[in-house]
């Protein structure tokens, strides 16, 4: 049962807007592209006439260099803080160029070279010795076959010994395979290429190697810049969770304000007011409003029975955000004590935010 | 009229073909518009072309049009008004400026030229309340980079903004030889920018009677023979409406004059800040040029790749080299991106964009260091050129003049150093009043070197000022900025300083004396003498009210050094700075009465300020000041019981001036450190004050020292190191000399001398040192094992360097 999973590819997700730019496709293809660059931008940014959404909001000509990127032998690294939506960016391209979006390796620090180049199925390896059949391919080696786009997440949680296994295969396009006899490769068809997601600055990433460096366009995606259209994305994407379960209600507009303002604060350090709030260590991204904004709306809905207000907001934005670190709570309890008391003599959804704020800081 | 209809009515009304009335709508700096422009000028041959731009600077045009002008140059208007501080406007022009072609082109048919505008005194008159006493442009475009049409067309065509827009809609068509067609879409686009302005932009105010008058003017040409108005696109639709309102008569309520001046592409582009036409002309004119070259057809592919060499060029001047694959992966992203944006060739933003894409390796902010270093490039440091015949404004004139008379060699451009002995030669003085008041007006023509620094008082002794010093375009720009506050030079500094007290009463700074003392400084380095007293007599007023003691107590200090100055800052002769003097005394010395509220954060403020007091009185600058007044002030301070860092500065003060014995010091210091206390680290803060204020009292009354070193001696090991942080912390106000001097007094007290507790020497015995010397042959021994010999001997080379 294919719907009842609870996340499905982008081109699973996406597949009848696929189906129709692709009919309407008219513009010249790279070599190896389902679609052509224009559709893959329209599938991205959204194309009202065609009747296509937005999936990617606040940077077009990022997503305009992006593709341009993929078109040329350099490989694609996106780079910016957590939570700025680059793994989405990245499969959303993957499924538009070559329909795929599912030839992933998500790095970490137990990754080998062998998860980037090909393993064996041992079992055969020992009853029939190296052969086609015993090969195992890497997603890397299956794009380079199909010429497709590969995309590696967390590129720089991997060792750099590792990381550096890709520096041959960007430049030379071939994995060569000696243990099927000499001079056995596999060259990258058209269409190959690889979209890597990094954390330039988080704790524990490993440097990557000027080498690799020169053989990606890095692409840096920032937060979103605007309040009023964070705002819409909040609300937006936290209806988009909801459907399919039983829940009628919805954040109002004041409630998404406070939410988002909190992440922003926090975030950029400064208030639309223009007061300095010291910023904690915590990710405070988007996408983090959203799952606070979310299991909000759940807590009113199920626990409470209850409108979504802001002292909801309140209650999960420390548990959410501010796992164990006792510096961040001290910040976060400052930024209550001083933005958001001043608010909450105006506004009561900041008033609500602001008691249940407390409660949670006294008890 | 819908929006619709009017914005087809437009382009059916542009070209009066009947009337013999064609408007050719245009963004300024635009090189796609001058090039449609100079197209429809060579097909219509008019006898008159109508420029937008204030009338009266249609006498400039002759100089305009001199073969020795080169553009970029500027008219600069010097706008008075009797109830409004003077504005300076320009009105920028480049090589690839519509207006400029128009002009070059009208010439060479002979046509007779004229700008239409309203005259630059009328300019801006009524709305003189909201206006910055700033630079301004006389071309405000702000409509076209904002504003719902544009925010929603970019949006359909993919443009991040207004700028893109322009540039791929219209930009991208230079040299279309249908210019009917291009005007046509020009004048359309700024119509639906037109409505969807908010009306008031439209009909109120300076616009509509700005259009008001070029239509007048354009009505009574049309009878002329066959006539081109060149106009600002927003105003398209107000011109073929029907002139409405008063013609303008009467006196203006300003005096405008205005001058031909030579400009930079970098001044340029500071002004798009307001609004005015295209930002970065290094690019545009790159855009002219190739169209220059080949008219017919443009070369997209050779621009861009003919402005990446440029710039890698540039660069490489610079010492930043970019690999030749980064130049191709650069050029192939450009390429790439104008295709996928549907267009012929890369445009700014797509070169900017692949410029990100292929040399930046790492995560940017929203500006990275590579678009920073090529948007410098783009905008480009071309400097204009305009004949001698074109005259300078006033303050041009003067300084050019004052310059020379002071011995500035500005014969060129080049930059010269140039020493003055400041106290010894009256030349030498008048020219370093010259150059103190150039760099007051911040005209970049001088920069200080080297010599004392009379502001801050640094560095005093020193004889000799050096300044390094070049006359520039940019010194003439920036006078002609500095217009607003005068037309000579003393006007300009002083009308600067004005400025300058006014903004600080802006920032809520109006009550601090000392910045105003500063300003007087900087007024009577420029040479202002006399003409300083407005300042003056703000000063005495500040003193009425000034309210924090560290701030009065600097300003006093520094009237003490006006007050007996000789040389750069004498006032002799000029104003009398006795009464201010005077004034900032006694009122430092009424403000001691507040001290004992002094929290905990302006404590240190405080004990700066006693001691600056304090030490002025024992100075020969301080004679005349009422001694006696400080240390009624001090002993009121001493008896309601202050916090114990300021008891101690109060009682040190009064000792060193021989008001008190030192025993009742010695006793205090005694009563605080046997004292109870909450923390162990307060016993010693009455010690701060003393050392602040008077640490000599430490080696010259024996009674003081025995009460700290008794105490230091007898305290616990903890206590003390608690303590120690705090002990440093006041230890460090000694300079090296008087801690020497304090050692040889606490090692007399101890029977000895200081350098008896230096340094131990340890007493090697004989098998001792036998350990070592095996140790050393055997350490040698590995190390040359392990072919590492030079390590060894190296280091003990390095160890014999003293």
């Amino acid at each position: 049962m294919v719907t009842a999973s609870q996340k499905l590819p982008a081109e699973l997700r996406y597949h009848e807007e696929l189906a129709v730019l692709a009919a309407a496709d008219r513009d010249p293809k790279p070599a190896g592209w389902r679609l052509s660059p224009r559709a893959v931008r329209r599938f991205i940014i959204g194309d009202d006439k065609l009747g296509v959404s937005r999936k990617f909001w606040g940077d077009d000509p990022l997503v305009d260099r992006c593709i341009v990127a993929l078109m040329g032998m350099q490989g694609l690294i996106l780079v910016g803080e957590p939570g700025t939506a680059k793994s989405l960016l990245s499969e959303l391209l993957a499924a538009a160029i070559s329909g795929d979006s599912l030839l992933v390796v998500q790095g970490s620090a137990g990754i080998i070279e062998d998860h980037l180049r090909y393993g064996w199925n041992y079992a055969l390896l020992l009853a029939e010795g190296p052969s086609e059949r015993a090969l195992v391919a890497s997603p890397v080696m299956a794009a380079m076959r199909d010429g497709k786009v590969a995309r590696i997440e967390e590129l720089t949680r991997c060792a750099p010994e590792v990381q550096d296994t890709l520096i041959s295969l960007l430049s030379e396009r071939t994995v060569a395979t000696p243990e099927l006899g000499s001079g056995r490769e596999t060259r990258a068809v058209q269409g190959f290429n690889v979209i890597a997601t990094a954390n330039l600055r988080d704790l524990g990433v490993n440097e990557m190697s000027s080498a690799l460096k020169r053989r990606f366009n890095f692409e840096t995606v920032l937060p979103i810049a605007d309040p009023s259209f964070e705002r819409e994305l909040v609300a937006r994407q936290v209806r988009e969770r909801l459907v399919g379960q039983d829940v009628g209600a919805s954040l109002s507009p004041d409630v998404v304000d406070v939410l988002v303002s909190v992440f922003r604060d926090l975030r950029t350090g400064t208030t639309s007011e223009g007061a300095v709030v010291t910023r904690p260590k915590s990710v405070m991204s988007t996408a983090e409003a959203v799952n606070v904004g979310h299991a909000a709306l759940l807590d009113a809905h199920y626990l409470d029975g209850a409108t979504p207000g802001g002292g909801h907001v309140a209650r999960q934005v420390e548990g959410v955000v501010f796992k164990d670190d006792a510096e961040d709570q001290r910040k976060y309890r400052a930024y209550v004590d001083t933005v958001v008391k001043a608010r909450a003599r105006s506004s009561r959804v900041w008033a609500d935010y602001f008691k249940a704020a407390k409660a949670r800081s006294d008890g | 009229m819908d929006n619709g209809t009017l914005i087809r009515d437009i382009r059916s009304r542009l070209f009066d073909e009947k009337g013999k009335v064609w408007l050719a709508p245009i963004r300024h700096h635009s090189p796609a518009c001058a090039a449609a422009l100079a197209a429809m000028i060579r097909e219509i041959r008019p006898s008159q072309i109508l420029v937008e731009g204030p009338e009266d600077y249609t006498r400039l045009i002759p100089d305009l049009l001199h073969p020795e002008t080169q553009p970029p140059v500027a008219i600069a208007a010097l706008v008075d008004h009797k109830d409004r501080p003077r504005i300076a406007a320009y009105f920028p022009l480049c090589a690839h400026s519509p207006e400029f072609v128009a002009l070059k082109e009208g010439k060479a048919i002979g046509a007779e030229l004229a700008f239409f505008d309203l005259s630059s005194d009328r300019f801006g008159a009524e709305d003189a309340a909201d206006l910055p006493p700033h630079p301004r442009a006389i071309q405000d475009e702000a409509a076209f980079d904002s504003g719902d049409y544009v925010r929603r067309l970019a949006e359909e065509l993919g443009c991040r903004d207004g700028f893109e827009l322009w540039d791929h809609l219209f930009e991208t068509r230079i040299g279309t030889p249908d210019w009917r067609a291009f005007f046509a879409d020009v004048g359309s686009y700024c119509a639906g920018l037109r409505a969807t302005s908010p009306s008031a932009e439209v009909t109120d105010g300076i616009n509509a009677r700005r259009e008001a008058h070029m239509a007048r003017a354009l009505q009574r040409a049309a009878g002329k023979g066959p006539v081109i108005a060149v106009i600002g696109g927003f105003h398209a639709a107000g011109l073929l409406s029907k002139p409405s309102g008063p013609a303008e008569r009467g006196k203006p309520e300003s005096m405008s004059r205005s001058y031909l001046i030579r400009y930079g592409y970098r001044e340029m582009d500071a002004l798009m800040g307001y609004g005015a036409g295209l930002p970065q002309p290094a690019w545009y004119e790159r855009l002219w040029q190739a169209h220059l070259a080949q008219p017919d057809r443009m070369d997209w592919q050779a621009v861009a790749q003919d402005v990446v060499g440029a710039f890698v060029g540039e660069m490489r001047g610079k010492g930043i080299t970019i690999a030749v694959p980064q130049q191709v992966e650069l050029l192939r992203s450009a390429q790439l991106l104008s295709r996928l944006r549907a267009r012929p060739g890369a445009l700014r933003h797509d070169l900017i964009d692949a410029l990100r894409s292929s040399l930046l390796k790492g995560e940017a902010g929203s500006l990275d260091v590579w678009s920073e270093r090529f948007l410098t490039f783009l905008q480009g440091h071309r400097l204009g050129r305009v004949p001698e015949s074109a005259g300078q404004p006033p303050l041009v004139a003067d300084a050019f003049a004052r310059a020379r008379a002071a011995g500035f060699d500005v014969t060129d451009g080049r930059r010269r150093t140039r020493a003055l002995d400041i106290r010894r030669k009256p030349a030498h003085l008048a020219a370093s009043r010259f150059a103190h008041a150039m760099s007051l007006l911040d005209t970049t023509f001088v920069q200080h070197e080297g010599g004392p620094d009379l502001i801050t008082g640094a560095q005093l002794t020193l004889l000799i000022e050096h300044w390094l010093y070049a006359w520039s375009p940019q010194v003439e720009a920036k006078l002609i900025e500095a217009s607003i506050h005068g037309d000579t030079l003393p006007a300009a500094c002083l009308g600067a300083l004005l400025a300058a007290r006014a903004d600080l009463q802006a920032e809520g700074r109006g009550g601090e004396v000392l910045p105003l003392v500063i300003l007087i400084k900087r007024g009577l380095l420029a040479g202002l003498g006399a003409e300083i007293s407005p300042l003056f007599d703000e000063l005495v007023r500040g003193l009425q009210v000034s309210a924090r003691i560290d701030d009065t107590a600097r300003a006093l200090q520094d009237l003490a050094v006006l007050h007996k100055a000789r040389g750069p800052l004498s006032l002799r002769d000029v104003l009398d700075p006795a009464p201010l003097f005077q004034a900032a005394y006694l009122r430092t010395v009424y403000l001691c009465g507040d001290l004992e509220k002094t929290g905990p954060e302006s404590l240190g403020d405080a004990l700066t300020a006693l001691r600056l007091i304090s030490d002025l009185l024992r100075d020969d600058i301080g004679e005349g000041l009422d001694a006696a007044l400080f240390d009624a002030a001090m002993v009121r301070l001493e008896q309601v019981g202050p916090p114990p860092e300021l008891l101690g500065a109060a009682l040190a003060i009064r000792i060193q001036n021989g008001y008190l014995r030192p025993e009742r010091l010695a006793e205090a210091v005694r009563g605080q450190f046997a004292g109870s206390h909450l923390e162990t680290a307060d016993q010693i803060r009455i010690l701060t004050g003393v050392m602040k204020v008077a640490p000599a009292l430490l080696w010259t009354e024996p009674q003081i020292l025995t009460a700290v070193d008794d105490f230091l001696t007898n305290v616990s090991e903890t206590d003390f190191f608690n303590l120690l942080p705090g002990l440093r912390l006041v230890f460090t106000e000694l300079s090296p000399r008087e801690t020497d001097r304090l050692a040889e007094c606490l090692a007399e007290t101890a029977g000895g001398r200081a350098v008896d507790f230096a340094a131990r020497t340890t007493q090697v015995s004989q098998s001792e040192a036998e350990i070592g010397r095996v140790f050393e042959q055997e350490f040698r021994a590995t190390l040359e094992h392990d072919g590492l010999a030079d390590w060894f001997d190296g280091a003990l080379t390095e160890s014999r360097i003293p």
